[in-house]
């Protein structure tokens, strides 16, 4: 067993950050978040989506390892909602034994679009027009609804997390995958909101590297250098609890949930505490339309709701049991 | 790194706790509520060290030509896991075996590796580190502690403060200036600390007797076979110490057992279920973990025998912040074990005080890491 992924798996997923940043640059977002389905097809021909399912439907039947690691990536250009929904929504076509849908859903030509339960029905994340699948984001774990099911859709807001939200309903039940997969889910999410606490630190950094004021670059402050490592530290812890979890669900170890679970807990607060730094750390120009920092918080808050808030993860990590060094056991 | 403690690293952890089973005293836990430089601990210490050493289990790390038995980092934390969440029966000695013992056997002569590395296996001397100063804590270059070249040695004149250890030392690693060169004219003496001319004063704190002390150096004749190390490889010598220092205490461990007993406690008086509660203490919980596998990176390293980066400083902060987020929690939401209602608390209270501190501001750490980590521009 291994506590970190190997040296291969990681640069196998650096050698396709690169494409993933070209498919998704940051700059799109500006525009809204149009065009996000034509970008999902160009992920899926990168082999995005089936990364980690078998070759039997078309993947390349790598481990969870790497699909976290590739989620970093992904959280780190801001992908949408709906390329979770569709990673998810093959997994879960495929452990119900449904190859033709787990290949047409990976190779984009069956779009999902992710939904979390809401007071009213569900929240229906950037679902552009008619979505094949719907992936619902419910406590236990994903379910997949046919994007048949879907009605009674309301637009909400398009501005509040920079993306389209809308009020739903969904009917029937869904179909749920093998009992991992809830595991992967919160994995996954984990993975993206590092990936976003990442992408702040190195705003943040590079920006103060080049601001100058008292005839100085403001990185030369303590006041701007501790917000920067205090995000380096948040982006780090994250990211190593991510791939820590990863690793543990790779591995089939009985603490991948707690690992998840943790992994969670850090991303959440990383992703949301180096985004409102990093606007600190920019000065006015970090809430401007025309700036970047501001679409970091708003994914942020966004994937901390698909990941179902900070104290619903709290309550599932107290009722794991954590193996390490044994002094922790809430099961006394 | 590979992962899940292997059989050896189970059957050694199991080993450790059968050997403090068998022999911590029934009344340990009073002992340990003072704290490792506390009299009646040091006093401890002196009879457990020995015991500890016959079992092979105090300084399992060290190499075998040193005493030890040529195992790793992971020997070396995993003891310190297991001691430091019993309240560390090595009293100060701890730090004898975590940097002294390591910093001789890279840097000393071969005179002070026959004298001092057999004194510490002996389990009955306590060290004291003698840097920091009224004017020089986070800017520990600009100690002015004067060591003056004189026949045979140095005469020592000057004064340390906060120094951990102090009263029941037996010897000081001091860190003394021949020189006003910033960092070239450093020295470390290793001296002994009934030399003539040393007065040392308890601070009275907080965080309980026998810790931190003001230490007087007067004229204190020290032998030059004591200087360690050559004429200006004080500050290398100092980082590599300071680098054991930082990662040298597992305050995790410590922390999650408090978290544990913190469970138990709230169980019992039905709270544990609250909401506020819940989400709190999985937000603390979840910090310890973050913080063990960054201390666990900086120990792979170790092991490997790299040298140590930025990753430590980033580790370090860590630990120091999930040890507080601890202490934050058990006194916002039982601060009743404050006031008598559990004495570990009280120790573990006292203990997360000086973590942001002791060996260093944790604010100095976020610097370190900015520059060797970010990047980031000095600010002179």
């Amino acid at each position: 067993m291994r506590m970190q992924p190997s040296t291969d798996q990681r640069e196998l997923i650096e050698a396709v950050a690169g494409p993933v940043a070209e498919i998704l640059p940051l700059e799109r977002l500006h525009k809204g978040a149009d065009g996000e389905r034509a970008r999902l097809s160009s992920l899926a021909e990168l082999g995005a989506l089936a990364i980690a399912l078998g070759e039997e439907h078309g993947g390349a039947g790598l481990t969870a390892t790497e699909e976290a690691l590739l989620f970093e990536q992904l959280g780190r250009q801001l992908a949408s909602p709906s390329v979770l929904a569709s990673v998810l929504a093959a997994h879960i076509a495929a452990s119900q034994g449904n190859a033709d849908m787990a290949g047409a859903i990976a190779t984009g030509a069956e779009p999902a679009a992710l939904a979390v339960p809401s007071p009213n029905g569900i929240l229906l994340i950037d679902a552009g027009e008619a979505p094949a699948h719907v992936v619902l984001m419910g406590p236990d774990g994903p379910t997949l609804h046919a994007g048949d099911t879907l009605g009674g859709r309301k637009l909400l807001d398009d501005k509040l997390w920079n993306t389209p939200l809308e009020e739903a309903a969904l009917t029937g039940t869904g179909a749920r995958g093998d009992d991992s997969l809830a595991i992967r889910a919160r994995l996954l999410c984990a993975a993206q909101l590092a990936g976003i606490a990442g992408t702040a630190r190195d705003m943040a950094v590079d920006y103060a590297k080049l601001r100058e004021q008292f005839g100085k670059p403001i990185g030369s402050f303590q006041a701007t250098k501790h917000h920067c490592a205090n995000m380096a530290i948040w982006a780090m812890a994250s990211a190593d609890q991510m791939s820590f979890a990863g690793v543990a669900l790779a591995d089939g170890r009985d603490d991948a949930a707690f690992q998840a679970l943790s992994a969670l807990s850090m991303a959440i607060r990383a992703a949301r505490t180096n985004a409102g730094t990093n606007i600190q750390v920019h000065g006015g120009i970090g809430f401007s339309d025309e700036a970047d920092p501001h679409m970091l918080l708003k994914a942020a808050h966004l994937w901390e709701t698909i990941a179902g808030g900070e104290e619903a993860v709290h309550s599932a990590l107290l009722a794991e049991e954590s193996p390490l060094g044994g002094a922790w056991s809430a099961k006394h | 790194m590979e992962f899940g403690w292997t059989e050896q690293q189970q059957a050694y952890r199991q080993r450790i706790r059968d050997f403090l089973d068998k022999t911590l005293p029934d009344d340990w836990d009073n002992i340990a509520l003072h704290g490792p430089g506390s009299p009646q601990q040091t006093a401890y210490s002196k009879e457990f060290c020995p015991k500890l050493h016959a079992e092979g289990l105090f300084v399992p790390h060290w190499p075998e030509k040193f005493g030890g038995r040529g195992g790793d980092s992971w020997d070396h934390f995993i003891l310190g896991e297991e001691l430091w969440q019993v309240g560390e029966p090595r009293g100060a000695q701890y730090m004898s075996v975590n940097w002294i013992g390591p910093v001789l056997m890279r840097y000393g002569s071969p005179e002070q590796q026959a004298k001092f590395l057999p004194e510490i296996l002996g389990g009955k001397v306590t060290w004291c580190q003698g840097f920091s100063e009224p004017s020089a804590g986070s800017d520990l270059a600009a100690l002015r502690t004067h060591a003056e070249p004189v026949e045979g040695g140095y005469s020592v004149t000057g004064a340390k403060v906060w120094t951990s250890y102090a009263g029941l030392g037996d010897y000081c690693f001091l860190l003394a200036r021949t020189s006003s060169d910033r960092k070239g004219g450093i020295v470390i003496l290793l001296v002994d600390m009934d030399s003539p001319g040393i007065q040392v004063k308890d601070i009275p704190s907080v965080i309980g007797r026998g810790d931190i002390h003001e230490v007087f150096f007067d004229e204190v004749f020290v032998p030059a076979d004591r200087l360690l190390g050559e004429i200006g490889q004080a500050w290398e010598i100092i980082n590599f110490g300071l680098a054991n220092e930082r990662i040298g205490i597992p305050r995790y461990a410590f922390s999650e057992k408090m978290l544990h007993r913190a469970v138990e406690r709230l169980k019992k008086d039905g709270r544990y279920n609250d909401p506020v509660i819940q989400d709190r203490l999985g937000r603390v919980l979840a910090l310890c973990q973050a913080a063990r596998l960054l201390v666990y990176k900086v120990i792979d390293e170790r092991s490997k025998a790299k040298e140590p980066n930025a990753y430590g400083n980033l580790a370090r902060w860590s630990v120091v912040r999930a040890d507080q987020a601890v202490n934050d929690f058990m006194t916002e939401f039982m601060p009743d074990g404050l006031l008598g209602a559990d004495p570990l608390q009280t120790a573990h209270h006292q203990r997360a005080i000086a973590a942001g501190i002791a060996s260093g501001a944790a604010e100095i750490q976020l610097n370190l890491a900015a520059r060797r980590h970010l990047n980031l521009p000095g600010d002179r």
